[in-house]
């Protein structure tokens, strides 16, 4: 079980993507692996879903992506979060707070 | 906001579709790059680096289809890569589709041409500000029900109510004889007397110059001014804009149009288009003297002082949520006046009831209309009967798909083979079917628009000039032919897709496509084709109880002599004769009207034969009958000049007929007819009873037989004649009756009339039988269509036994082929194949005879004379299916009788 990468629960991964673009913009493959780094290795994602939740953000207007150089010369297309994906952000982390902690005091009762 | 963005984004993908994927392919491409480069770093080959990646990670190709997939604008594109290969597919079989297109146009547009005329009868609102606020006034109580008010009446309702916002009222609409100021020529046109508070309260506009105010209607007779509509603006004065100032004259009286409404506002009653609107006050002026009821008062003198007439109905705007308040405030102000009226009635029973009236708000969005009234119950059942029809067609279609079907199984069996799912297919298949019939609809909105406008003339019986009835294709026909055309898609798409796709694959993927086995498919289409059968038979048993009703309708025996009869409506009232003048013209024209060649005789009335224009009179009492508390007393009168009941051939039952002794100095003297002697003097003889209202003032002397002309749906009223040389009222109709048909001296009379008196206003000149034809024309209509209806279905169920049955036999080929070779005789074949397509109709009338009897009820209240179960008109209609479905199954049956054994058993 440890081992394997596990699902992401449902929907969270936009807030997932939200809260890596909020220190400072990034392209897709960075995501990915700034993701899996901080997840310490729980989450790996498949291109599809990533792009698939790209996509959603976009329309969505949380986010919007810009064609730049990356460090080593290669060019990439970078997601920027809007100040309306910022916003979405504050209010999901802090719903998930309040469901996590709801959860933990069912699960901890009995 | 975000949905734009969505929406936006979508189609973007949708129209510039290179370049999302290509920059979707950058993107990507990247990704994998960038992932393989940290592979590489770690020591791999770059070409180890990249498969770990795509397998990690997801191959290119796969990920893109993903992406692809997850948007909206991914279902719209398969949607409009179905519709480009369904409409590939249709012109590849350009028979089937002109058949089911054509069917469909047919179906579908009746479907929308009925409801167009259903829309603008029955649901449309008046051109007005917000009309789900208006109401009417209507004074609900256990006697008597009526929405007329005097002025006076009105007056004291409009000052004393708080809560509602404004009151207007106004008289009915009646033509007027109209004259432009310096021409010569005479027209009739339609008006209406409003108060000054009926534009404001409606929100109508003026489109030019002003529409009236209260200020327009403060003094009596002292308001000369009109507003004409827009569309008699246009038809008459070619919409000039030096209209405003202009002088007309109406029944007489002078007037200046002061404005013109909008196009649009016709006033508020359907059928009744209003041409112009002068203020109540001038009510004397243009001598408006019809739709009343009076109680002491004088009905010549003007109206607007007289609490005792009542003429005015009542509307009134209530806010949303006040309905409550404003109810109890009309009530409060009309409770007062009817205290203090009750105490002059002095029975205590009668004053209890008399106190138990309340005023009652109705909706009044929608306006006045008969219209609706009279073909509420007509317009539900063409609508039944023609979405029946459309299900006729569509099972013909679904037969037809099926068919089709049978020739596309190993297409669907190739599909189905490299993977395409079951509800992919069945998608595929809606969309070919959708498409038939949007196109279909489409094509069917010309039907409708030329179908409504037909509908609409014979509604009205109007054979030219504007339609009375604003019906027509817009926007609410739009969206219920779509919604019809996404429907009938589907209901008849569904059973054939889901059937089609299920096919066995080995089976199917064998060329000899014979040896698929069809025996479920056969029986959805058999089953169609029977309850095409049993639709059909609703629907001709529909005809033939329609057409019955009409025939009774028009061969009714009405108690006189219906032929040769032609009745001339006059107008003498519009030039202001005095009694004496009109008493010499009307006896000049019974003179010389008499001394045509080919004219019997002509007698004056107050009104013709088939108008409904006699005065009810309230509160008479009769001589020896004792009324019940709440009774209404009510009697219709006319009044009838020397030898009118031997003219219209009305029989003289008992007593005498009015003579010269009869006369202004005489007492008043009338002859009732047989409804007014059974309801009054039930056991005993009317002849020399005496009633009256206030005083016991008229004597009866004769008892004709119930007059009917064709209003003949309910029970002839009871009705008194009186004699037009002791009565006030003025005649304004002559009976005449001709040797020969009636038609050839319409010219003549005219010519006469006009010679008598050239400014006497000639309202028209039309036989008796017209009039009859005119009366009935809901009656004709509705069994016009459902005759049409009947036959359209019947013809489609024939079609679809004929398909079917010549379809079972050409797969049957061979099997006829052995049968006959092995001896079967070709009689046996005919009758073999002939009983099976009977054994369908069996199945259909099995269904459908109940099927009737159920739906029989629904309109025994349309029908007069007959039944709805009637067993002839049902046993008829049960032939006449047995018989065409007979000829339908015949041709295949001989088909099959005609099969060369040699032939049939090569053919295998």
């Amino acid at each position: 079980m440890a081992d394997k990468p596990s699902d992401l629960v449902q929907g969270t991964l936009d807030m997932l993507i939200l809260k890596t673009l909020a220190l400072e913009p990034m392209h897709g493959y960075g995501i990915a692996v700034r993701l899996e780094q901080m997840s310490k290795g729980v989450f790996r994602l498949n291109a599809g879903s990533l792009f698939v939740a790209f996509q959603r953000l976009q329309r969505a207007g949380l986010i919007r992506g810009e064609w730049k150089a990356t460090e080593n010369g290669r060019r990439a297309k970078y997601y920027v979060l809007t100040d309306q994906g910022r916003k979405r952000l504050n209010s999901e982390t802090r719903e998930w707070g309040r469901q996590v902690a709801a959860i933990a005091r069912i699960l901890e009762a009995s | 906001m975000s949905m734009l963005r969505n929406i936006a984004s979508g189609l973007r993908s949708l129209f510039r579709k290179e370049q999302t994927d290509l920059e979707l392919d950058d993107e990507l491409c990247t990704y994998l790059e960038m992932a393989a480069a940290e592979k590489m770093k770690q020591g791999m080959s770059r070409k180890d680096a990249l498969r770990t990646v795509r397998l990690e990670r997801g191959s290119l190709e796969a990920t893109k289809e993903v992406i692809r997939t997850a948007g909206w604008e991914f279902l719209v594109e398969t949607c409009l890569r179905d519709l480009r290969y369904a409409a590939r597919g249709l012109r590849r079989n350009p028979g089937f589709a002109t058949v089911a297109i054509l069917s469909l146009a047919l179906g579908i547009g009746a479907n929308s041409a009925i409801f167009s005329v259903f829309d603008g009868v029955m649901l449309k609102s008046l051109p007005v500000e917000k009309p789900q606020e208006l109401r009417r006034i209507r004074l609900e109580a256990r006697t008597r029900n009526s929405g007329r008010f005097s002025y006076i009446e009105f007056e004291r309702l409009r000052d004393s109510s708080q809560t509602s916002s404004g009151m207007a009222a106004m008289s009915r609409v009646v033509n007027v004889n109209l004259r432009v100021d310096g021409e010569r020529q005479q027209e009739s046109a339609r008006m209406q007397l409003i108060s000054g508070e009926y534009f404001p309260l409606l929100g109508v506009y003026p489109i030019l110059g002003r529409t009236l105010a209260p200020d327009d209607n403060r003094t009596l007779s002292e308001h000369p001014v009109a507003v004409i509509s827009g569309s008699y603006w246009q038809r008459r004065f070619g919409g000039t804009p030096n209209i405003l100032g202009q002088a007309i004259v109406l029944n007489g009286a002078h007037f200046i149009i002061v404005g013109v409404a909008p196009r649009s506002f016709s006033g508020v009653w359907m059928e009744a288009p209003v041409d112009v609107w002068v203020p109540l006050m001038m009510q004397a002026d243009v001598r408006y003297a019809q739709h009343y009821s009076a109680s002491n008062s004088d009905s010549t003198k003007p109206w607007v002082p007289q609490e005792g007439i009542r003429w005015l109905d009542l509307i009134l705007r209530v806010k949303r949520g006040s309905e409550s308040e404003a109810m109890a405030s009309v009530n409060a102000v009309f409770q007062r006046w009817v205290g203090r009226e009750a105490e002059s009635v002095g029975n205590l029973e009668e004053r209890k009831l008399f106190l138990q009236r309340a005023l009652v708000l109705d909706p009044f969005n929608r306006g006045f209309s008969d219209v609706r009234r009279d073909f509420a119950a007509p317009l539900f059942v063409l609508m039944a009967m023609v979405a029946l029809v459309l299900l006729v067609a569509c099972a013909n279609i679904a037969n037809l798909l099926l068919a089709r079907g049978a020739a596309r199984q190993r297409e669907i069996a190739v599909r189905l083979s490299i993977g395409a799912s079951r509800a992919r297919l069945i998608r595929q298949l809606l969309t070919e079917s959708v498409l038939l019939s949007s196109v279909g609809a489409a094509l069917g909105l010309l039907v409708a628009h030329w179908g409504s406008a037909l509908l609409v003339r014979m509604a009205a019986g109007v054979k030219a000039g504007p339609a009375p009835i604003a019906a027509g294709v817009d926007g609410h026909v739009l969206i219920f032919t779509a919604a019809l055309a996404v429907c009938t898609g589907i209901l008849f798409g569904l059973a054939p897709a889901f059937r089609m796709t299920r096919v066995e694959l080995n089976a199917a993927l064998r060329a000899d496509t014979h040896s698929v086995r069809t025996r479920s498919r056969m029986s959805l289409t058999k089953m169609l084709v029977s309850s095409q059968v049993a639709l059909s038979l609703v629907l001709v048993v529909g005809a033939g109880l329609f057409g019955k009703s009409l025939r009774n309708l028009l061969h009714l025996d009405g108690g006189f002599d219906r032929e040769h009869l032609l009745t001339v409506r006059i107008d003498p009232q519009s030039f202001g004769y005095d009694k004496a003048q009109l008493e010499d013209i009307s006896r000049q024209l019974v003179e010389r009207v008499q001394s045509i060649p080919g004219v019997h005789s002509a007698a004056m009335a107050g009104c013709g034969l088939s108008d409904n224009c006699y005065n009810f009179e309230d509160g008479l009492q009769i001589m020896g009958y004792q009324t019940h508390p709440g009774e209404q007393m009510l009697v219709q009168g006319n009044i009838v000049g020397p030898k009118y009941f031997s003219t219209v051939g009305m029989q003289l039952l008992e007593g005498r007929d009015f003579s010269d002794r009869d006369n202004e100095k005489s007492p008043i003297v009338s002859i009732i007819n047989e409804a007014m002697a059974r309801r009054y003097f039930a056991g005993r003889s009317a002849i020399g009873q005496r009633f009256g209202s206030g005083t016991y003032n008229r004597e009866i002397i004769g008892l004709v037989r119930d007059a009917r002309v064709s209003s003949v749906q309910e029970a002839p009223v009871p009705m008194a004649y009186y004699f037009l040389p002791q009565m006030m009222a003025p005649a304004e109709a002559m009976e005449v009756r001709t040797a020969a048909d009636p038609r050839w001296s319409v010219e003549e009379v005219r010519k006469v009339v006009t010679d008598v008196d050239p400014n006497l206003p000639i309202r028209s000149v039309t036989t008796l039988s017209d009039q009859v034809n005119e009366n009935v024309t809901q009656e004709r209509l509705v069994a016009f269509l459902t005759f049409v209806f009947g036959g359209l279905a019947l013809g489609l169920a024939c079609f679809g036994l004929y398909g079917v049955m010549s379809y079972a036999v050409s797969r049957r080929t061979p099997e006829l082929g052995i049968r006959m070779a092995l001896g079967a005789s070709r009689h046996q074949v005919l009758w073999n194949v002939l009983l099976e397509s009977l054994g369908l109709v069996g199945l259909g009338l099995a269904l459908g005879v109940p099927s009737v009897l159920a739906a029989s009820k629904l309109l025994s209240g349309l029908l007069f004379g007959l039944t709805a179960s009637d067993p002839l008109t049902i046993s008829g209609a049960v032939v006449i299916l047995v018989g065409v479905a007979g000829i339908a199954a015949s041709i295949p049956a001989f088909r099959a009788a005609r099969v060369d054994p040699l032939v049939a058993l090569r053919y295998e």
